[in-house]
């Protein structure tokens, strides 16, 4: 796994880390690894194709981690809809979500305006209208470096990992469940409330963040068909 | 005769007592930067002031190693705490984002001084509706939940632009939030002492408290046994210079002591004899610190580390003293007989010397005065006080066994001649056809800094990212603020060149310290609350945002209207002023303005743009071209000395001895010692130093007092014998305590050492030879 990686420009990656001033302008470091990770972690299971059938009696996490491992790479089309305090309305964006698996990832956004997130090992790269804003190790970020590596764990079947970094419920039956993920870090608890996923088998179809805030965005997914 | 002796005894103590008063209050200095010229141009200058006192000379580079990236970032993170909490650094970063608050912290606060945007017109409603527009762009990308925090506060993005700005420079990589380098095997820290760079004890103290620190960490973080701690920077060298100064000096003169009182025990077989020639050493040593000390106002640690071949060479007119004295003779019938040839040999040494006293090296013109100096006190001594200590009848024995290897070599002259011949036109071929370059061409050879260190500073300096900056802008102003206006009238004329292309990028200190002038323009560019709310409700019309939440802005932007202007004391304890501080530079007549240039990819077209900025002053200063020039002086220079030298020696003696064959007899061997010696050295190590240069002129100044007395041989004197035995045993002298100084870890001691040894040596054997008793007899015949 490539560590090298040369950051172009720092005005992003100091963002990143936590802004300007203390409490009011406290900018969430680890919000975009979260939403890299989040992200990750739908397109782990956007497709549909469901490579097995059976369901068993004693349905879990476990079980749900294990299959989606099963799924090598996948596209699908994705809607993003932000609340924001900020703003009178409603905000919208779309585009196409595109994984290979274990750990290539990519959310193309097409409306409004181009931009793309990249992820590609531990390395995340932002470009916004075909402009490279910033490329950044996801090391680099300690807090969230182990919730995508934990996310990584996941991809991996490795249970225990995700678990060190939230704590998580799952409701409902392989047809159809919600995974509730509640970070355990308090830095990071300070920034995202919960992330609540509603998926069926190996498919994610929605994704809810729920900041500390009470700004809101949620994401449907739908599998493209091939 | 009685009162005599006394009074010279009582002059003599009187001035070892008046020199070691002299020495008890003398400043001691280790600093490197005395090896270099005294009178560069402005450029270089500032070049060397900024080595010796600028913020560059305060910089420490750590890295700690040998463990896995997460231990290695425990350390990291608990060394700097340590060192933040210690009241000898100004600036302890690691790269954790809480030892950056303080940076965002003035930004933030100052960003409307701050911001070059912040011109009229930047908060006219169009400008102003464009800004939010493009603020709800970033909102709904995966980077608004970034910004939004600080979007009421700062709609038109000053803070963003500033970040932009500020952190556009690469800075190392993270692992768990401290800075590593690029393969994660060192976690890395910069940090900054408050005491000056020149202050070596208050550096010593600070690298003490580091490596306490890094102990302390070591022994807190669990796994961390194995990590070691790697330092460099300026404080590290000096200090480490420094020690090692001190060890050479020491050991080496310790050594050298050692073997000559060896051979002196060994040839006279008497402690008392030991004791006795020994005296003129001493006397020189300590008469020669003092008249340094009173000369330059201190003595550099070099200068005691060439202290160690005073000791081979004050030896020697002892050595020819006592050696010569037929046992039973009187010592004063013998300094009568060879007084002559010893000042002579002893004013040829002198002129040697002499041409380095006026090299602009503080350095070689204190090693100088030092010798001169310490030659004539040990001559005076055993010219006057010896004989007042002697008995009148010489108690000296042995010795003469030194004269044998000598004299088996003078019988076997005819061949022998042969052989020098042919050893040196051998040397001639070799100087003729060695390839390359005869001289040392970069000034780094003359740095006395080891390999293993130089290598590791350059690692580290890449592992952080501070880059290596090779063209500058300069400029001088009468105050900080001109300087800072100057370099704000520059940086004007250089965005168009950034713009064209003609350089990747630039700094200049206004960019971390706006000019008072330009702050209070930018304060007369706000908007007052009435207009800003006006126009703010105008542009928010028609955008999503909700019109009550910039209450933030228009508070921030009133008080920034009436906020005091950023001064550089605001600017303490972040690194912007480090930045500032490497800029900006105090000195005797002014400020300074540095302007490091980034990607100059045609330095010829840029220097010819220079005038056309009509700033007075602006010099374009190219740091390769500068430091080669150094280099060019400096050699030029010692090439000049050391000409003038040999000329004043050839000239001291064509006046004493005459006779053309005689001025030959002498000239001859040293010319043959010089070539064959040059050419070894180049065969051996590629290419000649400065200090080579100056051990070659040492070599003639040296080498002349044997020839002198070979030439002065009488074969039917019975004396000769003793003669050829003093030469030999004094050469041997020379040669060890020259010898002993190529052992240093100091290039100019190992040069000079290594060039005289060999020279010196060249010199006794050559002379021998050339004056053997039969080619005079031949001539003569």
């Amino acid at each position: 796994m490539p560590r090298r990686y040369a950051p172009r420009n720092d005005k992003w990656r100091r963002f990143f880390r936590r802004d300007i001033n203390s409490g009011r302008h406290d900018i969430p470091t680890p919000l975009l690894t979260a939403t890299a990770a989040l992200v990750l972690l739908c397109a782990t299971a956007f497709p549909a194709q469901a490579q097995r059938t059976a369901a068993a009696p004693e349905w879990g996490l476990q079980p749900l981690m294990t299959a989606m491992r099963q799924v090598r790479a996948s596209t699908a089309r994705f809607v993003e809809t932000r609340y924001l305090r900020l703003l009178n309305q409603a905000q919208r964006s779309s585009g196409r979500l595109l994984y290979v698996a274990p750990n290539w990832l990519q959310k193309e956004t097409t409306e409004p305006v181009a931009a793309r997130l990249t992820i590609n090992g531990d390395r995340l790269t932002i470009e916004r209208q075909g402009e490279r804003i910033q490329e950044i190790s996801l090391q680099d970020y300690s807090e969230i470096g182990g919730l995508v590596e934990s996310v990584r764990a996941t991809l991996a079947g490795d249970l225990p990992a995700l678990t060190r970094h939230f704590t998580t419920t799952l409701e409902g039956n392989p047809n159809g469940w919600i995974l509730t993920l509640t970070p355990r870090e308090a830095r990071l608890r300070e920034l995202v409330t919960a992330i609540r996923i509603r998926g069926e088998r190996t498919a994610i179809r929605e994704v809810e963040t729920t900041e500390a805030d009470g700004d809101r965005t949620d994401m449907t997914v739908t599998p493209e068909s091939k | 005769m009685m009162t005599a002796r006394l009074t010279i005894i009582t002059l003599w103590i009187a001035g070892l007592l008046a020199s070691g008063a002299v020495i008890m209050g003398t400043r001691f200095s280790t600093d490197m930067s005395a090896f270099l010229p005294r009178s560069p141009n402005p450029a270089q200058q500032i070049l060397v002031d900024q080595l010796r006192e600028g913020v560059v000379s305060r910089l420490i580079l750590l890295a700690v190693e040998g463990a896995e990236p997460d231990t290695l970032a425990a350390v990291s993170k608990a060394m700097a705490r340590d060192l933040r909490a210690s009241a000898s650094f100004g600036i302890v970063n690691n790269g954790e984002a809480d030892a950056l608050a303080r940076d965002r912290d003035v930004l933030w606060r100052n960003r409307y001084l701050l911001s070059p945007a912040v011109t009229p017109g930047h908060f006219a409603p169009a400008a102003l509706h464009a800004a939010l527009e493009a603020d709800i762009g970033l909102l709904n990308s995966d980077l608004g939940m970034l910004v939004k925090r600080t979007i009421p506060a700062d709609p038109t993005g000053e803070m963003l632009r500033l970040l932009d700005v500020f952190t556009a420079e690469t800075h190392p990589e993270t692992h768990d939030g401290v800075w590593v380098s690029p393969d994660h095997d060192h976690a890395l820290l910069i940090v900054q002492t408050l005491a000056a760079g020149f202050d070596l004890n208050g550096q010593e103290q600070a690298i003490a408290r580091i490596e306490a620190a890094f102990n302390a960490a070591r022994q807190e973080v669990p796994a961390a046994s194995q990590v070691r701690l790697i330092e460099s920077g300026p404080p590290v060298f000096g200090v480490h210079s420094r020690i090692r100064m001190t060890q050479d000096v020491q050991r080496l003169s310790a050594i050298a002591t050692f073997l000559v009182a060896a051979i002196l025990l060994l040839a006279y077989r008497s402690a008392r004899v030991l004791v006795l020639a020994l005296l003129p050493v001493l006397s020189g040593v300590i008469g020669a610190i003092a008249a340094v000390s009173l000369g330059f106002g201190f003595v550099h640690g070099i200068t005691l580390g060439f202290g160690v071949t005073l000791i081979g060479e004050a030896v020697d007119y002892a050595i020819y003293l006592f050696t010569q004295t037929e046992p039973g003779a009187a010592p004063a019938t013998t300094l009568k007989r060879i007084g002559p040839t010893l000042r002579l040999g002893m004013l040829t040494s002198v002129c040697g010397f002499s041409a380095m006293l006026f090299s602009s090296f503080t350095g070689f013109a204190q090693l100088g005065l030092f010798t001169i100096v310490g030659l004539l006190v040990a001559l005076g001594v055993t010219r006057f006080v010896l004989p007042a200590l002697l008995p009148a009848r010489s108690p000296f024995r042995g010795a003469t066994v030194f004269a044998v290897p000598l004299i088996a070599l003078m019988r076997q002259a005819q061949a022998a001649r042969l052989a020098v011949l042919a050893l040196t036109l051998a040397a001639c071929l070799a100087l003729a056809l060695h390839p390359g370059h005869y001289w040392e061409n970069e000034l780094t050879s003359m740095s006395p800094l080891p390999a293993a260190e130089k290598q590791a500073d350059e690692q580290l300096r890449r592992e952080t990212g501070a880059p290596d900056v090779r063209y500058f802008l300069i400029l001088e102003a009468a105050d900080r603020e001109h300087a800072l206006a100057a370099s704000e009238r520059v940086a004007t004329r250089l965005d168009p060149l950034v713009t064209a292309g003609t350089i990747a990028g630039f700094d200049f200190p206004g960019r971390w310290l706006p000019s008072q002038a330009t702050q209070s323009a930018r304060q007369a560019a706000l908007p007052d609350a009435a207009i800003l709310t006006a126009d703010l409700a105008q542009a928010v019309a028609g955008t999503a945002f909700r019109e009550d939440i910039f209450a933030p802005f228009l508070a921030d932007v009133a008080a920034a209207a009436r906020q005091p202007l950023l001064r550089r004391q605001d600017l303490d304890g972040t690194s912007l002023a480090l930045r500032l501080d490497s800029l900006l530079l105090p000195g005797p007549h002014g400020w300074t303005a540095l302007l490091p240039l980034h990607g100059v990819a045609d330095p010829d077209r840029l220097a010819a743009r220079i005038p056309g900025f009509r700033e007075p002053g602006l010099l374009f200063l190219d740091l390769k071209t500068e430091s080669d020039r150094l280099l060019d002086a400096y050699l030029h220079e010692a090439l000049t000395l050391s000409l003038v030298g040999g000329l004043v020696i050839v000239a001291l003696l064509s006046v004493s001895l005459r006779k053309p064959g005689r001025v030959a007899a002498v000239l001859l061997p040293l010319g043959a010692a010089v070539i064959c010696t040059a050419a070894l050295l180049l065969v051996i190590s590629g290419a000649l130093s400065i200090f080579n240069l100056f051990g070659l002129l040492l070599v003639v100044a040296v080498g002349s007092n044997y020839c002198l007395f070979f030439e002065r041989q009488d074969p039917a004197d019975p004396s000769r014998r003793r003669m050829v035995a003093s030469l030999m045993l004094a050469n041997l002298c020379t040669v060890i305590g020259f010898g002993i100084l190529s052992f240093s870890r100091f290039p100019v001691l190992h040069g000079i050492g290594v060039t005289v040894a060999i020279g010196a040596f060249l010199c006794l054997l050559f002379g021998a030879i050339m004056n053997a008793p039969s080619s005079r007899r031949a001539k003569e015949g």
